[in-house]
């Protein structure tokens, strides 16, 4: 192997590694300083519920209504990025507005990818977004707990982009721990 | 202490005694002596090519074992581990798996044994990507995961010469891209993921195949790429025109194309990107035929496959955009095509002595042979007189192809064997 080879080698391992690191980093960097939020999830079919080693989460913030939601119609086909403007409301935050961009004057929002879009000519126009949030991974034998919950919800840590990542669930008003 | 200059290679028995040929003669010009000569040939041994295989089957082997190994003691002992400590120790095993792959392949002249623990680690960065997700909840179907994986492993395939690497990148982006097409696809307003369009799509992929391998067979320095890429190319383009050989996609009544009245039309967002890939797959392909073009002339090496691909371009917008005609005349054009496709296949292997054509023309000859018996049998015969005929027909068709299968090998390599002694 020549000298440029050896070294083309090297940076791509390099790159490799630096890139699982960051990707690493990244992520608890949000977790540590992004904002936390607790978001109510929604019951979805329970044969989906759970998958193995993860669960599936749908939020309220999933789908967001034209009566409920001001902004609906900003986006205008499925696969766009959307940003949605939260707002507490007792312990839950709720979503206010949906925009192609986050306005300077938004304090908490969080950033998703439309996925559907209602019938926009019907009153019950809405939009569905996704946010990278739907999946909770847990150890073997632990989504029983979970299955049987009458109320989960999520917490959710959001840096200035947007993005957020799952910290952990409330699963009948009590912290869920993973482990046991 | 042996040097790398002292130990002698492994090379085929073919390659030495072409090398012997050649030394002899040059002895006979007097560019050599005879020792000079006897210290180049001493540089090689001859090793079995059952050998070769055995070693690199179990190379390969024990890096699918060790990998899988890592892969389930990480995941079965996730929770148990703190944070820093999951990070630091999928970077462990990352470093670990090339600086040995290296130095077998490349220090220690071990190929066989290096190459796939370079693969190992490859196997290990697409791991050690799902693992970091996992830890941080990230959707487990992201396609982003996949994507990262394809842009990290492919330079390397090319670096390390690894057609087991370029293996895993095929099918790393064949992977990411079937999740963002069912994605772009599930983008309508609440129809289903399109068939039809989901197979024409994976069309263009195959025809973008065909034609990166064909370039790459120009090039002596990228030849060895070639037939993996050939192989995924007719895998998932076959694969693709054998799912829309079947009439019932052309049956349902949801489907229609953008320009036709009184349905849902295809989502732009799948368009843009089937536009896309129709596009990088009539631009390598011209590529590809200028390249074929420009170079040596005759009956085996003229472009009809390339110039057949852009017909195949043409026959997936038709499936996305204009299924007019009915669904019988749909049905039989598509069954048609598909079975041109394969006769054309198994003339070109034969014409160019490509095995892999030849082999895998007929695996799909007997597969579209079994499901169209299916297809008309179940409904018109009665049931025991169908698994009666159904039988008889792949013991025969099983017999038949096997037979012109190794008739047709068989002639291929005596016309190879000929070539050589004219040559």
């Amino acid at each position: 192997m020549s000298k440029r080879a050896r070294l083309a080698f090297a940076a791509i391992v390099l790159f490799q590694l630096l890139f699982l690191a960051g990707l690493a980093a990244y992520n608890e960097v949000t977790l540590r300083t992004g904002q936390v939020v607790v978001l109510q999830t929604v019951p979805v079919d329970p044969r989906d519920l759970f998958r193995g080693d993860y669960v599936v989460l749908r939020y309220e913030i999933s789908r967001l209504d034209k009566a409920a939601v001001s902004g609906v119609y900003s986006v205008s086909a499925p696969g766009q990025t959307a940003y949605v403007l939260l707002e507490q409301q007792g312990e839950v935050w709720k979503p206010r507005a949906v925009a192609r961009d986050a306005a300077a004057q938004w304090d908490v929002f969080i950033k998703g990818t439309v996925t559907r879009i209602g019938d926009p000519r019907t009153p019950g126009a809405f939009l569905e977004v996704e946010y990278g949030i739907e999946n909770y991974f847990l150890p073997e034998g632990r989504g029983r707990a979970i299955e049987t919950a009458q109320d989960i919800k999520a917490e959710v840590s959001i840096n200035r982009f947007g993005d957020a990542v799952l910290k952990g669930l409330i699963v009948d008003g009590k912290p869920f721990t993973p482990k046991q | 202490m042996t040097t790398p200059e002292q130990r002698q290679r492994a090379v085929g028995r073919r390659f030495l005694s072409q090398l012997q040929t050649e030394v002899e003669g040059w002895q006979e010009r007097g560019l050599l002596t005879p020792e000079q000569g006897q210290a180049i040939l001493a540089q090689y041994v001859v090793i079995s090519p059952v050998y070769t295989r055995l070693i690199v089957v179990l190379a390969t082997l024990g890096a699918l074992l060790v990998g899988l190994g890592v892969i389930l003691f990480m995941a079965s002992n996730w929770e148990g581990i703190p944070g820093i400590g999951k990070l630091a120790l999928l970077l462990l095993a990352l470093v670990t798996a090339y600086a040995l792959g290296y130095w077998l392949k490349y220090r220690r002249e071990m190929p066989r044994v290096g190459g796939p623990v370079i693969f190992l680690g490859a196997l290990l960065f697409g791991a050690a990507i799902f693992l970091v997700g996992q830890q941080y909840h990230m959707r487990v179907d992201d396609p982003n995961l996949l994507t990262w994986w394809f842009l990290g492993a492919l330079p390397l395939a090319y670096l390390t010469r690894s057609r087991a690497i370029l293996v895993l990148s095929i099918l790393a982006a064949l992977g990411m891209i079937g999740y963002r097409a069912n994605q772009w696809l599930n983008w309508a307003n609440g129809t289903d993921a399109e068939p039809l369009a989901f197979f024409s799509l994976y069309l263009t992929l195959g025809v973008t195949l065909y034609s990166l391998a064909a370039l790459h067979e120009r090039r002596a320095a990228l030849r060895v790429y070639a037939q993996p890429l050939f192989l995924f190319a007719l895998l998932v383009g076959l694969g693709a025109m054998y799912l829309l050989s079947f009439k019932f996609w052309f049956e349902r009544p949801q489907f229609t194309g953008p320009g036709s009245p009184g349905g849902t039309d295809v989502p732009s967002a799948f368009l843009l990107r089937f536009h896309i890939s129709a596009a990088v797959a009539a631009g390598l392909g011209m590529a590809a035929l200028l390249l074929r073009l420009r170079q040596e002339r005759t009956p085996s090496t003229l472009p009809y496959d390339q110039l057949a691909l852009f017909l195949l371009i043409g026959v997936a917008y038709y499936a996305v955009y204009l299924p007019v005609g009915g669904v019988a005349l749909n049905t039989i054009a598509a069954n048609l095509l598909f079975a041109g496709v394969i006769l054309g296949l198994i003339f070109l292997g034969y014409i160019r002595s490509n095995e892999l054509f030849v082999n895998l023309g007929l695996a799909f000859a007997g597969l579209d042979i079994v499901t169209r018996y299916v297809d008309f049998g179940w409904d018109l015969l009665p049931r025991s007189l169908f698994f009666i005929a159904g039988g008889l027909v792949l013991l025969g068709a099983g017999f038949a192809l096997e037979r012109f299968r190794r008739r047709l090998l068989g002639r291929m390599r005596a016309v190879e064997v000929q070539d050589e002694q004219e040559g």
